[in-house]
């Protein structure tokens, strides 16, 4: 392996990751779907040619964190010699994949003067694939995979740079969906298409050796800098246990358990203790469990450099056979985005024992819904697949921020492409007041977003948490609000519905999504009253909760602090609360 | 109006009549080993216990030219299906050796488990026709075990995997990837097997239809097909003309679609006369959010099936007997459902859609009529086997009786539109952790008449794994089966889990269930209809009845006014003469 100069290696370095971003752009601009336009639900890497990754784009970690563990599995039912130019192989197998088979990974190998140099590789998570319910998410009454949808093992989709018309004919009579589900797929390979010409002009640039080289000492590097990280975090065994509230009506909590260990710049993360696997569309399959574990890890040692082979390879992580984190086939786990959240918190959580200034508090957690059914203005179905994304946790120096994902990429989708593909209207979209766990540094608000549905006979599928168990705070900080989701509020009609519930909506029925707050961090006497009245100008905190929580009383008439019996609120109340001080509690 | 009429095809130069019997007879017999190779390479209980497929050749312009004596919902839609296979993949883009699947349920035979297979055969370089078999796969995936659940069901996307026309063979070699595809989203293995098992029974076809062509050379055995058509078309009108021309209506219930469900009506009008038949289903309920809709091809091919039951029962069915009937629904009605409409479980219709059609020609027919049948259950159960910890699908058909002729009782544990069949017991128990307690003809549920229907017939059988998913399919728990002619209608069906203990419950005979080890589901079919009035029924048949167990000695007197001496088991005649004056 020849050696190379620093400035070719940072070129290189740098004209992988843009490649790696730059075919994120091509999918989003080419795809159909709202998921993919606009919640950017996708992913995209490079590998090399011995199927190591090498450079990601900034997207979702569910794939991000699985795509390596998929190539491997790809490659050896597709060994590269059976590879050519212009191939390219689809699967959405949860086990092999990221977890539910609504995401698609598209490999492609790419070659150069007919040398195999890498492989572009992206997922994306399709509107529908059929099953169960429209969006493919439905976690009541689901019992296994087969529920769910169609299921590809690694597939062959494009031979010689042409679709293999068969299975595209298969996929398009099998989803609700079929132009929006065919349409990204094929954007899914143009991004592929990008990734390679991009890879192929780094080679005709500086030769296939010098690529090879680097693309090899990125990961050499990435694992000895991410080695470097782990050693500043004190060695020794930190754990911590959590609850999902339930997966689905009636039904017990999830209990999500974990031990990190850290010891000679290596991180050992275990499952064991947690829940069994559930009849229901929610189980983590293990490359979701790692996955979304490598983005907390990988948040408190390396959050800036980009994810490849050699940060992964230093964390190993294991979650008993027939867990709820690591279920066996054919397991259903459609909904399962929804443990993403948990499994970062937890682990983030259980660090926290360690090195506390680098963890944030539990996030609001978010809606992941999706409404099905026939749209009266065009006569054909319609699956409106929603993001209510609340706001983060607070952190050591600086609150929360709203209508933020934490541990992944996502996005609100925008009303205006909501009410222009499915037949409804949104009402409302706003903060809730008071739902942040307050602390020094707050939480962010929780999300509320109103729509009314303007078609009769909706199926809609609920897909949310931190409805039964708050997130929690850190250091002193206080939990944020739980969660609802409401029918019709404000009518003689309302009704809490549940957060993994299904339901049948008829025309004129307004849905209130109102997600959790998150946790704050820090005691919330700390916090400086100038920041509590800003809060309250802005609508994130009430007058009330004013006092109640950070003991800041302000005067309504003229909106200032009263600085006195502020002083004074916050002594009496400071003498009531010495429990603050250390690490809260596990939420029970 | 979705239509179904099929194109005319112009006759050859025919050859001897010895030649021709001797071709048409090798056609039948190549269509009925067809049938057998799929039952012997089999591998699922359905298709090799069931006998729940069906095979047909067909000539080189896709016209339907013999086909086994298989099932009628198949053989029913078989000729509609292929032609639509080829506008798919045309002959052109045939070559030897391929084969083009198809479980679409409007193009094919109205639910995803129904998957045909067409080959192409050649023969000099030159096409020589079809061969094509249809097969039920005991799963394709989708909401429960067995792809053929109905409540909760809206659309057929839950129900499985669907395939437009697609090539599973090509050149003799397997589609890799669509196999590939197959087997990671069907619950068993057995799927996989009994495609192949299609193939096998299509090569087989191909073979025999090869053999007639070398000896008989290709033009000669083109014309025999040709003639076939033409000569079953010509006897098929002349049997039409033998009914008085006029409109026929008659009406039925389905029970429901499900627990807690409305009924469905099911109305027709026949129109006869001109050597044709036009049959109507006008007036019938509309599509349901249930998984028992019927795509048109089902309706039509149970409408072809009562039809050709009443004027040409002996004949082997093709294009000529069919292109005589035309079947019309309106567009979204339970007949003939648009898509995506649901419907796993529309086998259950099958029934009321022949007997329906039976019920209007029973008032132009004078014979070869039936009252209605016992009906039948088709429940799967799902779940892991404890013995090998591996996925187990236990399909089981519970085939009551058949209704009364117009010169006989109606048989029992015989099904009368199709060629279902019990499943053994013993296949049952070793393919699924399961132990038949019980199966037995149920006393005094034949409908009374002159002839009486056939009984219907119970099966308790009881589960041995837990967590198992029972999703029941059944029909006549709310509406009787009729009888004719002052027969009297059958007693109704139920489904009773766990009979005779504190737990009792009924059944919903659509529903879907969670059981626990050691339940006994408890199946009773209903009782099929009688023929003529009871009061006309010899004594001594009634006697024959209370011996085996069919009629109970309350049930002769009360039903039949035949009384019977308990301690000696002889019809008292006095007292019989007495009580059948006030039978009413």
């Amino acid at each position: 392996m020849q050696t190379l100069d620093p400035i070719t290696f940072s070129v290189l370095w740098g004209g992988l990751l843009s490649a790696a971003s730059e075919m994120g752009v091509t999918l989003s601009r080419t795809a159909y779907s709202a998921a993919v336009r606009e919640g950017l639900d996708y992913s995209t890497a490079l590998f090399d040619a011995d199927g190591n990754m090498v450079a990601q784009g900034d997207y979702s970690p569910g794939h991000l964190g699985s795509m390596a563990f998929t190539v491997r599995r790809v490659l050896e039912d597709y060994p590269k010699e059976t590879m050519e130019p212009g191939d390219a192989i689809l699967l959405n197998d949860s086990r092999i994949g990221s977890g539910h088979q609504p995401d698609f990974f598209m490999i492609s190998p790419i070659f150069h003067e007919e040398a195999l140099i890498g492989f572009a590789v992206n997922c994306a998570h399709h509107v529908d694939v059929g099953g169960a319910g429209a969006g493919s998410q439905v976690i009541e009454g689901i019992i296994d995979s087969y529920q769910e949808g169609i299921h590809f093992l690694p597939t062959r989709c494009y031979r010689a740079g042409e679709p293999v018309a068969d299975i595209f004919r298969i996929i398009g009579a099998n989803v609700r969906q079929p132009d929006l589900v065919i349409g990204d797929l094929r954007a899914q390979v143009n991004a592929n298409n990008t990734g390679a010409r991009r890879l192929q002009a780094l080679a005709e640039q500086y030769g296939c050796d010098t690529l090879g080289a680097a693309m090899n000492e990125v990961i050499v590097r990435s694992e000895a800098s991410m080695r470097e990280a782990i050693s500043t975090i004190p060695e020794g065994v930190y754990s911590y246990q959590d609850c999902m509230d339930d997966v689905g009506p009636g039904t017990e909590p999830v209990v999500a358990k974990v031990t990190v260990t850290v010891r000679d710049g290596e991180i050992e993360v275990d499952w064991e203790g947690s829940g069994p696997q559930r009849e229901a569309g929610l189980n983590s399959y293990i490359h979701y469990t790692y996955a979304y574990t490598i983005a907390a890890i990988k948040s408190v040692t390396l959050p800036r450099a980009p994810q490849n082979d050699g940060v992964i390879r230093t964390i190993a992580i294991k979650a008993p056979e027939g867990s709820f984190f690591n279920p066996r086939p054919p397991a259903a786990s459609g909904g399962r985005a929804t443990i993403s959240h948990r499994i970062y918190e937890v682990v983030l959580r259980a660090l926290a024992g360690a090195v506390p200034e680098r963890v944030m508090a539990a996030n609001s957690h978010f809606y992941n819904p999706n409404l099905g059914g026939v749209d009266p203005r065009s006569g054909r179905p319609f699956v409106c697949y929603e993001l209510i994304i609340g706001g983060i946790g607070g952190r050591t120096d600086k609150d929360g921020e709203e209508a933020l994902a934490s541990p992944w990429n996502a996005g609100n989708i925008p009303v205006e492409i909501q009410e222009s593909l499915a037949p409804l209207v949104v009402e409302r979209f706003g903060t809730i007041a008071d739902s942040a766990g307050a602390g020094k540094n707050r939480g962010g608000c929780g999300i509320r977003r109103d729509i009314r549905v303007l078609a009769d006979d909706v199926n809609f599928y609920n897909l949310g948490d931190r409805a039964v168990y708050q997130p929690f705070g850190l250091i002193g900080g206080k939990p944020g609000r739980l969660a609802e989701t409401l029918l019709n509020p404000g009518t003689k009609d309302e009704k809490a519905l549940h957060s993994k519930g299904s339901y049948r909506l008829s025309e004129g029925d307004l849905i209130s999504w109102r997600t959790a707050g998150a946790g704050g961090y820090g005691d919330p006497y700390e916090r400086e009253p100038w920041r509590v009245l800003r809060d309250v100008r802005e609508g994130f905190v009430t007058i009330e909760a004013a006092e109640r929580d950070y003991g800041v009383v302000i005067d309504p008439a003229d909106m200032t602090v009263r600085d006195v019996e502020t002083a004074a609120a916050r002594k009496a109340r400071r003498g009531d609360k010495a429990e603050l001080s250390g690490i809260s509690q596990p939420a029970q | 109006m979705g239509r179904n009429s099929v194109s005319a095809t112009s006759p050859a130069a025919v050859p001897d009549p010895v030649t021709f019997s001797v071709i048409w007879g090798g056609l039948v017999a190549a269509a009925a080993e067809m049938g057998e190779t799929l039952t012997r390479t089999a591998y699922s209980v359905a298709v090799r216990e069931g006998a729940d497929f069906s095979t047909g050749l067909f000539d080189a312009r896709g016209s339907m030219v013999a086909q086994g004596d298989y099932s009628p919902g198949h053989l029913g839609s078989m000729a509609f299906a292929v032609r639509r296979m080829l506008e798919d993949h045309p002959v052109e883009s045939l070559a030897p050796g391929d084969a083009v699947i198809c479980n679409d349920p409007g193009i094919g035979s109205g639910h995803l488990p129904d998957v045909y297979m067409m080959c192409p055969v050649f023969g000099d370089g030159q096409l020589l026709g079809f061969a094509v078999n249809i097969a039920h796969q005991i799963d394709i995936g989708g909401s429960s075990s067995g792809s053929q659940n109905i409540a909760g069901v809206q659309d057929n996307y839950q129900e499985g995997i669907r395939f437009l026309p697609t090539k599973l063979y090509e050149a003799g070699a397997p589609v890799v990837d669509v196999f590939r595809f197959i087997e990671a989203n069907v619950r068993v293995g057995d799927v996989v097997g009994d495609m192949r098992a299609q193939y096998n029974a299509n090569m087989t076809g191909a073979g025999r239809l090869q053999g007639l062509a070398r000896t008989y050379g290709v033009e000669t055995l083109r014309a025999a097909m040709a003639e076939v058509i033409a000569r079953s078309e010509a006897e098929m009108r002349a049997a039409i003309d033998r009914l008085a021309p006029g409109r026929y209506s008659f009406e039925d219930y389905m029970d429901d679609v499900g627990p807690d469900t409305d009924p469905v009506l099911a109305k027709v009008q026949l129109t006869i006369g001109e050597g044709r038949v036009l049959v109507d289903w006008s007036g019938s309920g509309p599509q349901r959010d249930a998984g028992m809709n019927c795509y048109l091809h089902y309706t039509a091919a149970y409408s072809i099936a009562a039809i050709k039951s009443v004027t040409l029962p002996a004949t082997p069915q093709n294009d000529g007997i069919i292109r005589t009937i035309e079947v019309v629904a309106p567009d979204g009605s339970f007949f003939n459902a648009t898509r995506p409409a649901a419907c796993g479980g529309r086998a259950v219709c099958s029934h009321r859609i022949y007997e329906v059609v039976m019920g209007a020609l029973s008032q132009v027919a004078d014979d070869g009529v039936i009252a209605a049948n016992s009906h039948f259950f088709n429940p799967n159960i799902g779940g892991t086997d404890p013995r090998t910890g591996r996925p187990f699908i236990c399909w089981e058909s519970i085939i009551g009786g058949i209704g009364a002729r117009t010169f006989k009782d109606g048989m029992e544990a015989t099904s009368s539109p199709w060629n279902g069949t019990n499943v053994p017991v013993e296949v049952q128990e070793i393919r699924s952790p399961v132990m038949i307690e019980r199966i037995e003809f149920i006393g005094d549920s034949a409908g009374a008449g002159r002839f009486r229907g056939g009984a219907g017939l119970r099966k308790d059988l009881r589960v041995l794994a837990p967590g198992a998913i029972l999703t029941n399919l059944g029909d006549r728990a709310r509406f009787a089966p009729y009888g004719l002619r002052d027969g009297r209608p059958g007693i109704k069906g139920t489904t009773v889990l766990n009979p005779g203990t504190p737990d009792e419950r009924v059944l919903s005979s659509k529903g879907t269930y969670r059981l626990s080890e050691g339940d006994v589901i408890s199946w009773r079919t209903s009782g099929a209809g009688g023929l003529g009035h009871p009061r006309a029924r010899v004594a001594d048949r009634v006697l024959s009845d209370v011996l085996n167990g069919i009629v109970g000695i309350e049930g002769a007197r009360r039903d039949y006014g035949v009384v019977i001496d308990p301690a000696a088991m002889t019809v008292d005649i006095a007292a019989t003469e007495k009580a059948r004056a006030g039978l009413t």
